[in-house]
């Protein structure tokens, strides 16, 4: 074993002041979870490319206000999630969900059928995500996703712990109803 | 004994639950879920809405995109270090071996100082040219006024260039550096100009000509200030607005703030057969161009680093 590995927040701290391997392992750890965010949230991935940049280049421009007693990953997502949420208000419209499903990268080769039936879930997934608030989306992607705690979530959102479960639990009865409507069986 | 859990309770705890972060038998909530039916359905739906996205698969950004931009970031970092390295090794070296606080004294003085050398500065050729500004007829005034103002303004200027100062940051040497550029870029195009009033020559001009007919000779000196702001602004901010990305807004309009004070002696230089109307419209129209110059070529920049990275 290698010991436990540095905080996020010591190599923030370190990237603040210029270290430039601090950031390439704060990237390394978070790039594909950024982005990943992103093309849950936006739906598709023309958009989710210029965010992702533009997500990184705040974090960069914003890495003096970073406090280092705050979690790291909560104020790295409300970056994000600002982001994304400025993009749609600025275009004045519902997330575009086109099916990205991440199967290409999903392990064992499924059959031919089952590979088809998920994407199909997947993107009604996506579809049932874009019908929620961009709060609800963003909760929900960070809980069960990205593996936030509702903790770091409600910092992200500006909410309580609390406040955060209640609006995941709302979220995920809706997304269910979404699914359901949709055709996807119970035990989906 | 425990008060009776109400439904927002619940709620909270059935998504604790689905984190495996609370007990799934706790009495109170197993008690609410007995008595209240929309709650037991509400966990139903919740659990199998949670088990959706249990086949999620994490999606990563294609490798270029991520390599692009992880090396435009520590590009950015390299950039942003080169400056401050050159400002410690210039403070460590009149400090001679003195503490790494006392450095800090000295950053944190270098703007103040700047500044107060460049009024001294204003103020001494002020006063060796005393009773030659205020009480003297056009152009003489003009011009003592305009050196006394250059002085000032270049000293300031160069001191932010060589202390290389940045301030929360806002790059001031780099706005300084921006700013002697389009001053430059200024007095070439003024120097190469035919006439010796630039003002003169855009009014007799194909395009003064027309200006003046369709606009008035306001409208016609609005639209040279602009001209005149904007392709010196442009042009400086474009090889010079190095490290201008951070803080856009505000090292942009801090770079737009100098170039537009150095280019304002030359245009006051030039005052002399004009009404204060005019220059006041020439003056507007520079500040306007001035930041759209700046402004537009920061964006070409990001676009250009984009594209390039």
């Amino acid at each position: 074993m290698s010991g436990e590995e540095t905080s996020d927040e010591i190599l923030m701290a370190a990237y603040q002041a210029g270290n430039e391997a601090a950031f390439g392992e704060l990237f390394a750890r978070y790039s594909g979870s950024v982005y990943g965010f992103l093309v849950r949230r936006v739906g598709d991935r023309a958009r989710a490319d210029d965010l992702y940049q533009e997500a990184f280049l705040r974090l960069h421009r914003a890495r003096a206000t970073y406090d280092s007693r705050r979690p790291f990953r909560a104020w790295l997502f409300g970056i994000v999630h600002n982001l994304a949420t400025d993009a749609f208000r600025s275009r004045g419209r519902a997330p575009e969900m086109a099916a990205d499903d991440g199967l290409d990268r999903a392990g064992a080769a499924p059959s031919p059928e089952r590979v088809a039936t998920a994407r199909e879930a997947v993107a009604d997934l996506q579809e049932a995500l874009a019908g929620l608030a961009p709060d609800e989306a963003t909760a929900l992607i960070l809980a069960r996703v990205e593996g936030l705690d509702y903790e770091e979530i409600g910092g992200v959102l500006g909410r309580s712990a609390g406040a955060t479960k209640q609006l995941a639990y709302r979220a995920l009865k809706r997304v269910r109803a979404a699914m359901a409507a949709r055709g996807h069986a119970e035990e989906s | 004994m425990t008060p009776p859990m109400e439904c927002a309770e619940y709620g909270a705890w059935v998504m604790d639950v689905l984190a495996r972060v609370a007990d799934p038998l706790d009495p109170a909530a197993l008690e609410h879920a007995a008595a209240c039916a929309a709650c037991r359905r509400g966990t139903e739906a919740t659990k199998a809405g949670w088990d959706l996205f249990a086949d999620v698969a994490p999606i990563a950004p294609p490798p270029a995109l991520a390599a692009r931009m992880r090396e435009t970031v520590l590009r950015l970092i390299a950039e942003e270090r080169a400056p401050a390295t050159t400002s410690r090794r210039a403070a460590s070296a009149s400090a001679s071996g003195r503490a790494a606080t006392e450095a800090g004294w000295g950053a944190t003085l270098q703007v103040p100082l700047a500044v107060t050398s460049a009024a001294l500065v204003t103020a001494a050729t002020l006063l060796l040219l005393s009773g030659l500004v205020f009480a003297t007829a056009l152009p003489r005034g003009h011009l003592f006024f305009c050196a006394a103002m250059y002085t000032g303004l270049l000293v300031g200027a160069f001191s932010w260039i060589y202390s290389a100062t940045t301030v929360h940051g806002v790059h001031l040497d780099v706005a300084a550096r921006v700013g002697i550029l389009a001053l430059a870029i200024t007095l070439a195009a003024s120097t190469a100009c035919p006439e010796l009033h630039v003002l003169a020559w855009w009014d007799r001009s194909a395009f003064g000509v027309f200006f003046t007919d369709h606009l008035g000779r306001g409208g016609s000196s609005l639209v040279f200030g602009f001209a005149y702001g904007l392709f010196p602004g442009f042009l400086a901010a474009l090889f010079g607005g190095r490290l201008l990305a951070e803080r856009p807004l505000a090292n942009g309009l801090v770079a737009v703030a100098v170039v537009f004070l150095l280019a304002t002696p030359v245009i006051y230089l030039q005052s002399a057969p004009f009404t204060s109307g005019v220059i006041a419209i020439w003056l507007a129209g520079t500040a306007v161009g001035t930041m759209c110059g700046v402004f537009g070529a920061l964006r070409v920049r990001r676009r250009v680093r984009f594209a390039a990275a």
